[in-house]
């Protein structure tokens, strides 16, 4: 059921798709797939098809926006996060292309 | 990056203004555009401006719905009030917007170019939505901005300075609630100022250079800052709802409570209503037929265009209470929670989230929702789309479900009441629409058509009270369609049955019906449906259902009502008598599959712009009705 997760730790210093389909990311930065339920943290890049990242940044998902993870739905995926004062579900397999910095307390 | 230059390219070709003819002549207005972003109200917005009078049309060449009326429930029904698709921006990724952008720059054929612009936003979260303001200020229109939901924004503890964001815009600025009917006179006003003065004058406001999402995003944050915006708290209401409608096991057990609960509804409500308007129209046409001179006149009116559209009027009651439901949950939010819990089936089956919507639609029918597959840009995962789309149970199955139903399912209540024999059987029917739809999917994704996933964003709007007035519009829509389609093409069909099942005229005596032309047809063709334990009635119901589905019923009370065997009898006791109950429920599960539906296949056609594709589904679907119908009578007759 959670087949297509890639769950690597984010403790490399570059962000990019290795030939496994792993995703490395910096060691400060957290993807959103990963962000724990509760926690919240600000959006630092955004690595997607620019049609697919210009409609999440009308939608909030930009650099610098504060994000929080809200639920999960019944199955576990997609999950629901508050950005900006708007509620948006997602898919594990995209919200893992958007990093953040996680809030220190959040963290 | 390459989203830049539409919209520059917009403000290129709209300098220099084009200046009215003569100088000091001031041409009328007529036009107006009504813009905004999805779940900004816009709709409702527009059903206050125009009321009832609205046309629905497509525009050339494209299948972005256009809505248009005259602007009469503000007293100016001189004026046009065009509805432009929700969009977030002006960037022509998807068609909505190239639309948008070619109606507000008068490029589209058939479209006169708008004299100003109403800009809908919702106040409640005004950081985001004002993204849109910059590149619709930048056409150069006269615009006004409507910051929606203020009351909203208020019992949240939101608060805004229009006077100083007026000003930070350059444009007129109000707040206004359109679900509550305030604040709207301005619009009124600002109609009349913009009809007098075209030429405004200067806007002393600053645009970001370049438009992209992200320059937009900062110019929209510092002037919400500079106008002292108080970002409204988040609804709790819709917080503690979320977390029981969206919780790990009351969410999905809520889901299908909902949706048992609208079939029973329908059921328990709607069957009473059907028959009460049963013996209206049946009395009514018997009144009026009394009037008429006992001759062929009156046996035309009466048999070959009272019987068959009556029988299909009918059901008038259960597709508006159908729709009534399905407007319910959709604008009080809860569709959109409905769409996330059923995700993980849609990723099952290899379909992307964006095909939630149109497959959603296609319950109401398949033609709108095939012409919604055009949000979805990769070309195999749309076609997957059309293809499963018409499996879907559509309204227009709900007579013949209806009518078999009542016929030949006994009212029987389980668990002290709460479900309904009825209403679980055609829960099922739709259950079973839906499965073939699924296999139908996975069998075109892991064979001819697989497709990359496209990703799945799905934006989930505050909970809210349904309004009177949005509700009321969809049913008047949805029954003005479904009376028009009885009074033209169901009442062609049963007209040409009945005329058919008069001739030949032997010696100015009508054939029997055996021995008419219809007779001779059903017969030849009764060795072929007979193993599915139809009669050769039943096989004239469903060739004439190909032109559409309701015909069927038409069909079937024209030809009972000529025989006079059953011609004093209703439809229900009729076919009781003249069918098993395999054959009743074969035929039925035979509806639930085939493609009866001339309107679905010639909009494939011209959505896939090939006779391949509709030609092909035509095929399937009604091979696997036949099988299917023939496995239910041989099952059921066994058993039973």
């Amino acid at each position: 059921m959670f087949a297509d997760r890639q769950r690597e730790p984010p403790c490399l210093s570059y962000s990019k798709e290795d030939q496994l389909g792993r995703i490395w990311v910096p060691m400060e930065l957290t993807a959103l797939s990963d962000a724990k339920v509760g926690s919240a943290g600000v959006v630092e890049t955004v690595d997607l098809p620019e049609n697919v990242s210009h409609y999440l940044a009308h939608l909030g998902f930009l650099p610098g926006t504060a994000v929080e993870v809200l639920r999960r739905a019944p199955a576990g995926d997609p999950r629901v996060y508050r950005i900006d004062g708007v509620e948006v579900g997602l898919r594990n397999e995209t919200a893992k292309h958007i990093f953040l910095r996680l809030n220190e307390a959040a963290a | 990056m390459s989203c830049h230059t539409p919209v520059l390219d917009v403000v290129a070709e709209v300098e220099p203004p084009v200046l009215p003819a003569a100088p000091g002549a001031i041409k009328p207005m007529r036009t107006v555009a009504l813009i905004g972003p999805p779940n900004s109200g816009k709709s409702t917005l527009f059903n206050r401006l125009t009321g009832l009078r609205q046309k629905v049309a497509n525009y050339p060449g494209v299948t972005v719905e256009h809505h248009s009326g005259k602007m009469k429930a503000i007293g100016r029904g001189d004026l046009t009030l065009i509805d432009l698709p929700g969009i977030y921006s002006l960037a022509t990724y998807s068609e909505d917007a190239r639309v948008a952008v070619e109606v507000l720059t008068g490029k589209m054929r058939g479209v006169p170019k708008p004299d100003c612009v109403l800009l809908v936003l919702d106040a409640t979260h005004l950081n985001r939505q004002l993204m849109l303001a910059a590149p619709v200020f930048s056409i150069g229109l006269p615009t006004l901005v409507l910051l929606n939901m203020s009351d909203e924004l208020t019992a949240r503890g939101g608060e805004i300075d229009t006077l100083a964001l007026a000003k930070e815009l350059g444009h007129p600025v109000a707040l206004i609630s359109a679900s509550e009917n305030t604040g709207l006179d301005v619009i009124p006003e600002f109609l009349l100022r913009a009809g007098s003065r075209p030429e405004d004058g200067l806007r002393p406001v600053q645009l970001p250079v370049l438009q992209s999402a992200a320059s937009c995003r900062t110019w929209a944050t510092q002037v919400t800052a500079r106008t002292k915006y108080q970002t409204p708290a988040a609804s709790t209401w819709t917080r503690r709802l979320d977390s029981v409608l969206l919780h790990r096991i009351f969410g999905p057990l809520i889901f299908l409570a909902v949706v048992i609960a609208v079939f029973q509804v329908v059921f328990l409500a709607g069957q009473p209503l059907s028959d009460w308007l049963t013996s209206i129209l049946t009395k009514g046409g018997a009144s009026v037929a009394s009037l008429l001179p006992n001759n062929w006149l009156r046996l035309m009116l009466l048999d070959g265009v009272w019987n068959g559209v009556q029988a299909v009027l009918v059901f008038l009651p259960q597709i508006l209470l159908l729709f009534l439901f399905i407007g319910i949950l959709e604008d009080s939010g809860y569709l959109a929670r409905a769409a996330l819990i059923a995700d993980r089936v849609m990723r099952a089956i290899g379909l992307n989230g964006k095909a939630f919507i149109p497959l959603l639609s296609a319950y109401a029918c398949a033609v709108p929702a095939i012409m919604a597959t055009r949000t979805i840009e990769n070309k195999r995962e749309r076609f997957a789309t059309i293809m499963v789309a018409p499996f879907m149970t559509c309204s227009a199955r709900l007579p013949i479900y209806t009518l078999i139903i009542a016929a030949f399912i006994p009212n029987r209540l389980f668990l002290g009441g709460i479900i309904g024999m009825r209403a679980m059987v055609m829960l099922s029917l739709y259950a079973l629409g839906f499965l073939a739809a699924l296999v139908t999917a996975r069998l075109l994704n892991s064979s001819v058509m697989k497709a990359t996933p496209a990703p799945f964003i799905l934006e989930l709007p505050q909970y809210r009270w349904p309004t009177l007035q949005g509700l009321t519009l969809r049913l008047y829509d949805r029954g003005k369609l479904f009376v028009k389609k009885a009074g033209t093409i169901i009442l062609a069909c049963t007209f040409a049955v009945w005329v058919l099942s008069v001739l030949p005229i032997h010696s100015g005596q009508a054939s029997a019906l055996t021995t008419s032309l219809i007779g001779h047809l059903g017969h030849w063709m009764e060795p072929v449906i007979r193993p599915l334990g139809f009669n050769w009635k039943i096989g004239i119901g469903l060739l004439s259902s190909i032109v559409a589905r309701e015909v069927i019923v038409g069909t079937l009370g024209t030809l009972y009502g000529v025989d006079p065997a059953t011609h004093s009898l209703g439809l229900q006791a009729a076919l009781r008598g003249d069918m098993t109950l395999g054959g009743a429920i074969a035929l039925v599960v035979f509806f639930a599959f085939a493609m009866q539906c001339t309107s679905t296949l010639a909009v494939v056609r011209r959505e896939t712009n090939s006779w391949k594709y509709p030609a092909a589904q035509f095929a399937y679907m009604t091979v696997v009705a036949y099988v299917a119908a023939l496995v239910t009578n041989q099952v059921i007759t066994r058993l039973f």
